[in-house]
C-alpha cells in the first residue's frame, strides 16, 4: 500500500497533475462566483470530456473531484455581497449578508475563506483517517439510524424557531408536508401531484429555495432603492479582507468542531448541503454562550455554516470511496468516472487504488488553499458590488433566477414553482416567519419517512430499540430536545430588544377576552391561508393508503392545532426578532414607489418571456431594466455587463452546451393564432 | 367552437410540418448529406445529467457526427421525468432532427403512467446496442443455492423495490404466488450501490437489478471478486429461456442456475411471465425517432449507427461506460419486437393488475 501511495504522491511532480488541479479549481471558482450555475450541470458537461481525453485515471478523477469538492468555497461571494443565497448558503446569507449591509463585506468574506479553507482541509484529513475504519460503522448505519439522525435534525427546528416557536414549528410542519408531494415509496400513491407529471418526482428543490429565499431578498433589496451597503467604499480594502481572514483563523477551534460535524453529516445519506449548514448553525447556536449575536449578523454563525459546508465534501467522499454509495450529487459523477476508468470503490481504495484515495485528499487540501488565495486576492474588488445601487444587480439576478428555476424543471414548471413560492417567502419575511424550519422540514421529511418505512419493513419497529446506534441517536435526540427547550427561552429573550420584551410583557398581561377580541391584521390572513392548506392536506390525503397518509395528516393536524391557538389567543402578540431577516424595505419611505416600479418591470418581463421566449426575454430584461431604472453612465455599463452575463448563461451554457428545450412562449402561440 | 377552429388550425399546421419534412426526405433524390449538413440534432435523454444513459448519450453525441451523412452536430438534452421525454419525442416533428436514447422500451409506462401521451409502437427505431442478461442474485448468507431450492421453501426472500407498480416487483410477486416462495419487499434501495449495501447490511438477501439488468456484466467492475468468491451468486436467470447468458469477466453462468420460466409449470403462466420479461429485459438502451420519420432519414441513422458501433475505439469506450458488451440489434428488429411487446401488454394487462396487487401485499 505504501508503494501505491508514494506512486500517487509522485504525481505532485508532474505537469499533468497541476494542470488538472488548476483547471478544476478555476472551473470550481467560476461555479461558485456565478449565481445560478450549478455544480452538477458543469460536471455533466465535463465528464465526457474527461473520460474520453484523459487516459490517466488518477488525473481524470482528481480533476472531477476538485470541481465538485471546492465549488462551494466561493459561493459565499454572491450570497454575502448580493444577498443572493443558493440552496447551500442560506445561513451565510442570514448572518453574512447582514454584516455586508453594515459595510463588513470584505471582512466577512475574509473570515469565510479562512473557515471554508480550514474546513476543506479538515475534511481531507478526515477522509484519509476515517476510510480505513469506516466499514463496520457504515454497515451498522442502516435505515433506522438514518431516520433517527434526520429526526435529530428536525429537533434543531426548535433552535431555528427561537423568537417565534409556534411559527417555526408550523413552518417545519409545512416543509414536511411539502416533502410528501410526489410518488410515495412502498405504495406508489401519487400524493398532491394534481395529475402533473413534474410533481410525481416531488417539488424541485432549486426552484423552491430560490422562491422562498433568493427572490424575496432581491425584491426587498430592490425596493429599498439603495446599495447593499450604505457605508461606502471606505471599508472595502485588501487590509480589511486580510483582517477578516485573521479573525476567521483565530476561531480555529469552532471551525474544527463544525468541520468535524460537517464530515459526519456528509457521510449520512440524504443529508445534503442544503441542510448541513442549518444543522451546523443550530448546534453552534445551542452551544454558544452569547446567543444575542445570532440572527442579526454574526461572524461565528457564518463560520459554523461554512466550515461544515466545505468539510462535508470529505465526509461525502467516504461512503463513495468505501462502498460506492455516493455521499452527494457531485459524488455520483465521480463514482461514475471511477467505474468508467475500471476503478471499483471498496477495500481496494486502500490497497490497489490507495494512490487515488490519497491524491483526492491531498488535492482537496491544496485546492482549498488555492481557493483561499483566490478569494483573498479578488474580494476587495468584488466587495465594491455592495456599493452600487441594487437595481443594477437585480437586473442580472432576476433573469438568472428564472433561468435556474426553468432548468430545474421541465418547461414552465420550474418557473411556476418559483412564482408560487416567491410570494410565500416574501410574506414570511413580512410577517416574521422563520424560513429555515420550512427548508429543514422539506429536505429531512423525505429522509425520515422513507427510512422509517424501510427500517420497519426490513427489521420491524422493534429495531428502534434493539439496534444500539439507533437507540443512542434517539436518546441523544430526546436529551438534546429537552436541553434546547430549556435554553430556548433564554435564546428567544436574548434575540429581543427592550421594545420587543415590553410588547411581550404587555401581551402577557392581557385578559382572555382582550386576547380573543384583538384586531385582525394581514398576517392573520396569511395564517388562515396556511390553515386552509392544512385542511386541504388532511382532506386530500384521506383516501391514500395508510402509510402514505400518515405524514400529511400528522403534520397538517399539528399546523391546525398550533395556528388555531395562535389565531385565537395570540393575535394581539407582536413577533419580535427571529432567526431570519425581516422586510428591510418596510422601513424605507420610497419602498412603495420602488416596489411598484419593480412590479411593472416584472410584469413586462413575464410578458416578454411569454411572447419572445424565456431566453431572449431574459437577455432583453437584463439590458433594458438598468436603462429604464438607473441614471447616467452606470446605467449603460450595467446594461452591457448584465446583457453579456445573461446572454452567456442562457445562450452559451443552456442553449449551446446543455441543449435545453426552451418553453414555448405562451403568448406567442396565441398571437400567432390570432394573426393566422 | 373557437377552440375547435384553433385545434383544426393546429392540426393543419402540424400536418404541414410533417408533410414538408416528410416530402423533403422521401424525395427519390433525397440527399442525406445535404439535408443534415450544418444541422444540429437533438438527442433527448429522459434522465438527469450524469446518469448512465446520459453519459452514453454524450459519448454517442460526441462521435456520431463523424459517421452521419452531412456530419451534423449532436446535442444532448435532458428531459425528466422519463415519461415527459417520451411524450416530447412522440410529438416532435418527423424531420430527423430529434431522436431519443431511452433507458427501456417505455412500453409499460405507456399503460401505467396516467400522463403518458405516446404510443411507442408508432415510434421509429434506429437500433439498440446493449445485450440482455437479467439475473437474480442471492447473498452468501441466504441458505438456498438457487431459486429451484426456494420453491415451496420456508426461508423468506427479501428484496428491495420502490413501488408495487414497478414491473420487476410485479414479476417477482407473480413468481412468489405461483411457485409458493415466501417473499417480502422492502421499500428502500434507490440504485445499484444502495441495493448492494442493503445486501451487506442484511436488510435484503436477494437482489434483482432494476430494469434491463446489466449487473451480470457490471458486477465484476463494481464489486471485483464478489462473484468469484461467492459473496453473491447467480440465483436464477430471469431472461426468456432462448436468451443465452454469456460469461462475464469473472465467472460463467453455473449450469445449475435455472431459467425462471423453466420452473413455471402452468403454460399460461409461463407465457405471461416471458411476455413481461421481454417487456422489461429484452432491450434497454434504444435509439428512437418520432413516428412517421421518413424511411431515408431512418436509413441514414441506422447505417451510421451500425458503422459507429463498428468503430473499435468508440465501442471499447462504450463498453466501459455501459458495463455490458456492445451488442447491436438493428432497428427493424427492435421495431418488430416492440410492436409485439405492446400487443402482449394489451393482452395481459388485466393479469398485470393482479400481479401489482400481489406486489402490494408483499410490501
Amino acid at each position: 500500500m505504501l508503494d501505491t501511495i508514494l506512486a500517487g504522491l509522485g504525481h505532485l511532480a508532474t505537469f499533468s497533475y497541476w494542470g488538472a488541479l488548476l483547471t478544476g479549481v478555476f472551473v470550481a471558482a467560476l461555479i461558485g462566483l456565478l449565481p445560478g450555475v450549478g455544480t452538477p450541470m458543469i460536471m455533466a458537461i465535463a465528464i465526457p470530456f474527461i473520460l474520453f481525453t484523459i487516459d490517466d485515471p488518477l488525473i481524470g478523477i482528481v480533476l472531477l473531484a476538485t470541481i465538485g469538492g471546492v465549488s462551494s468555497s466561493l459561493d459565499t461571494v454572491p450570497t454575502i455581497l448580493l444577498g443572493y443565497p443558493s440552496a447551500a448558503t442560506q445561513v451565510t446569507f442570514l448572518e453574512g449578508h447582514q454584516l455586508a449591509e453594515r459595510g463588513k463585506a470584505a471582512h466577512t468574506l475574509g473570515a469565510t475563506y479562512a473557515a471554508a479553507g480550514l474546513g476543506g482541509i479538515v475534511g481531507a484529513i478526515a477522509l484519509v483517517l476515517v476510510i480505513p475504519i469506516i466499514r463496520p460503522f457504515i454497515l451498522n448505519f442502516g435505515y433506522s439510524e438514518i431516520a433517527a439522525m434526520a429526526i435529530f435534525g428536525i429537533a434543531m427546528v426548535s433552535v431555528l424557531s427561537s423568537g417565534a416557536m409556534a411559527k417555526g414549528i408550523t413552518a417545519g410542519m409545512i416543509g414536511l408536508l411539502l416533502s410528501a408531494v410526489g410518488i410515495h415509496w412502498g405504495t406508489g400513491t401519487e400524493r398532491f401531484t394534481f395529475g402533473d407529471l413534474n410533481l410525481s418526482d416531488g417539488l424541485p428543490m432549486i426552484a423552491m429555495t430560490l422562491g422562498i429565499f433568493a427572490l424575496p431578498e432581491v425584491f426587498d433589496l430592490t425596493a429599498t432603492g439603495k446599495p447593499v451597503s450604505s457605508k461606502g467604499v471606505a471599508m472595502v480594502s485588501n487590509k480589511e479582507v486580510v483582517e477578516g481572514a485573521k479573525a476567521g483563523f483565530k476561531r480555529w477551534k469552532i471551525t474544527v468542531r463544525h468541520s468535524l460535524l460537517g464530515v459526519f453529516l456528509g457521510m449520512v445519506p440524504g443529508i445534503g448541503g442544503a441542510v448541513i449548514d442549518w444543522l451546523s448553525y443550530a448546534v453552534g447556536v445551542a452551544l454558544s454562550k452569547d446567543k444575542k449575536q445570532f440572527g442579526r449578523g454574526s461572524l461565528d454563525g457564518v463560520i459554523f455554516a461554512e466550515s461544515a459546508q466545505n468539510s462535508k465534501e470529505g465526509g461525502q467522499a467516504i461512503p463513495t470511496l468505501a462502498f460506492g454509495v455516493p455521499g452527494g450529487l457531485s459524488w455520483v459523477f465521480i463514482l461514475y468516472a471511477m467505474l468508467a476508468y475500471n476503478i471499483a470503490p471498496g477495500p481496494q481504495m486502500l490497497d490497489r487504488h490507495a494512490d487515488i484515495t490519497i491524491m483526492i485528499a491531498v488535492s482537496f487540501g491544496i485546492a482549498n488553499l488555492i481557493m483561499v488565495a483566490i478569494g483573498l486576492c479578488m474580494t476587495a474588488q468584488l466587495a465594491k458590488l455592495t456599493t452600487i445601487p441594487y437595481i443594477g444587480i437585480a437586473a442580472v439576478i432576476l433573469p438568472i433566477s428564472f433561468l435556474s428555476a426553468f432548468q430545474s424543471g421541465d418547461g414552465w414548471f420550474g418557473i411556476l414553482i418559483l412564482l408560487v413560492f416567491a410570494p410565500v417567502g416574501l410574506l414570511m419575511k413580512a410577517y416574521r416567519w422563520p424560513r429555515a424550519p420550512l427548508i429543514l422540514g422539506f429536505i429531512l421529511g423525505g429522509v425520515i419517512e422513507k427510512n422509517l418505512q424501510s427500517a420497519i419493513s426490513a427489521h420491524g419497529a422493534i429495531s428502534f430499540i434493539t439496534r444500539p446506534i439507533t437507540l443512542t441517536l434517539i436518546v441523544i435526540t430526546v436529551a438534546t430536545t429537552i436541553l434546547l427547550m430549556r435554553s430556548n427561552r433564554s435564546t428567544a429573550e436574548a434575540l429581543q430588544d427592550d421594545e420587543d420584551l415590553a410588547a411581550a410583557k404587555a401581551h402577557a398581561s392581557l385578559s382572555l377576552r382582550e386576547r380573543l377580541l384583538a384586531p385582525w391584521r394581514g398576517e392573520h390572513w396569511f395564517t388562515l391561508g396556511l390553515m386552509a392548506v392544512a385542511v386541504y392536506g388532511i382532506l386530500g390525503s384521506s383516501s391514500y393508503a395508510p402509510s402514505a397518509r400518515f405524514l400529511p395528516i400528522a403534520t397538517c393536524s399539528i399546523v391546525l392545532a398550533l395556528m388555531s391557538f395562535q389565531l385565537l389567543f395570540g393575535r394581539g402578540r407582536r413577533t419580535g426578532k427571529i432567526m431570519d431577516i425581516g422586510l428591510r424595505s418596510a422601513l424605507v419611505p420610497e419602498a412603495v414607489r420602488n416596489g411598484i416600479k419593480l412590479a411593472v418591470a416584472m410584469a413586462i418581463y413575464l410578458l416578454a418571456i411569454g411572447t419572445i421566449g424565456l431566453m431572449w426575454g431574459s437577455i432583453l430584461f437584463a439590458i433594458c431594466m438598468p436603462l429604464a431604472m438607473m441614471k447616467g453612465r452606470s446605467a449603460v455599463i450595467t446594461s452591457i455587463v448584465g446583457g453579456i452575463i445573461v446572454f452567456g448563461m442562457s445562450y452559451g451554457l443552456l442553449d449551446y452546451y446543455m441543449g435545453v428545450y426552451w418553453p414555448e412562449p405562451y403568448l406567442g402561440e396565441w398571437i400567432e393564432k390570432i394573426f393566422k | 367552437m373557437g377552440d375547435r377552429i384553433a385545434r383544426s388550425c393546429a392540426a393543419m399546421l402540424l400536418a404541414g410540418v410533417f408533410w414538408a419534412g416528410g416530402a423533403q426526405a422521401q424525395d427519390a433524390k433525397f440527399d442525406a448529406a445535404k439535408y443534415f449538413a450544418g444541422k444540429t440534432i437533438r438527442m433527448q435523454v429522459g434522465f438527469g445529467p450524469g446518469g448512465g444513459t446520459d453519459l452514453q448519450a454524450r459519448h454517442f453525441a460526441a462521435n456520431w457526427g463523424k459517421y452521419m451523412p452531412g456530419h451534423p452536430r449532436f446535442q444532448v438534452t435532458n428531459i425528466t421525468p422519463n415519461t415527459a421525454s417520451a411524450n416530447r419525442l412522440y410529438k416532435s416533428p418527423p424531420d430527423g432532427l430529434t431522436i431519443e436514447l431511452t433507458g427501456s422500451p417505455n412500453v409499460t409506462n405507456q399503460f401505467t403512467v396516467p400522463q403518458a401521451e405516446y404510443k411507442v409502437e408508432e415510434n421509429r427505431m434506429i437500433g439498440t446496442h446493449v445485450a440482455s442478461a437479467s439475473i437474480l442474485f442471492a447473498y452468501k448468507t441466504f441458505p438456498y443455492k438457487t431459486l429451484r431450492e426456494a420453491v415451496n421453501g420456508k426461508e423468506v426472500i427479501r428484496m428491495g423495490w420502490r413501488t408495487p407498480s414497478q414491473s420487476s416487483a410485479m414479476r417477482m410477486a407473480a413468481l412468489s404466488e405461483w411457485l409458493n416462495i415466501p417473499m417480502k419487499f422492502i421499500p428502500g434501495a434507490a440504485g445499484t450501490a444502495d441495493s448492494l449495501l442493503e445486501l451487506e447490511r442484511g436488510d435484503t438477501n436477494v437482489w434483482m437489478p432494476g430494469g434491463a439488468g446489466t449487473a451480470w456484466f457490471g458486477l465484476p467492475v463494481m464489486r471485483p471478486g464478489w462473484l468469484k468468491d461467492g459473496t453473491v451468486r447467480p440465483f436464477a436467470i430471469i431472461e426468456a429461456p432462448d436468451v443465452e447468458v454469456r460469461p462475464n469477466k469473472e465467472i460463467s453462468m453455473p449450469a445449475d442456475v435455472p431459467y425462471v420460466a423453466d420452473l413455471i409449470q402452468d403454460p399460461e403462466h409461463r407465457r405471461q411471465f416471458i411476455a413481461l420479461s421481454n417487456l422489461i429485459d429484452r432491450y434497454s438502451k434504444i435509439f428512437m425517432a418520432p413516428p412517421k420519420t421518413p424511411e431515408p432519414i431512418i436509413q441514414a441513422y441506422r447505417t451510421s449507427y451500425e458503422a459507429l458501433l463498428k468503430d473499435k475505439e468508440f465501442a471499447d469506450k462504450l463498453e466501459v461506460l455501459q458495463g455490458d458488451p456492445v451488442q447491436f440489434t438493428p432497428g427493424d428488429v427492435v421495431e418488430r419486437d416492440i410492436k409485439q411487446m405492446v400487443k402482449d401488454y394489451v393482452e395481459f394487462q388485466d393479469q398485470f393488475k393482479i400481479w401489482e396487487e400481489w406486489a402490494r401485499k408483499r410490501f
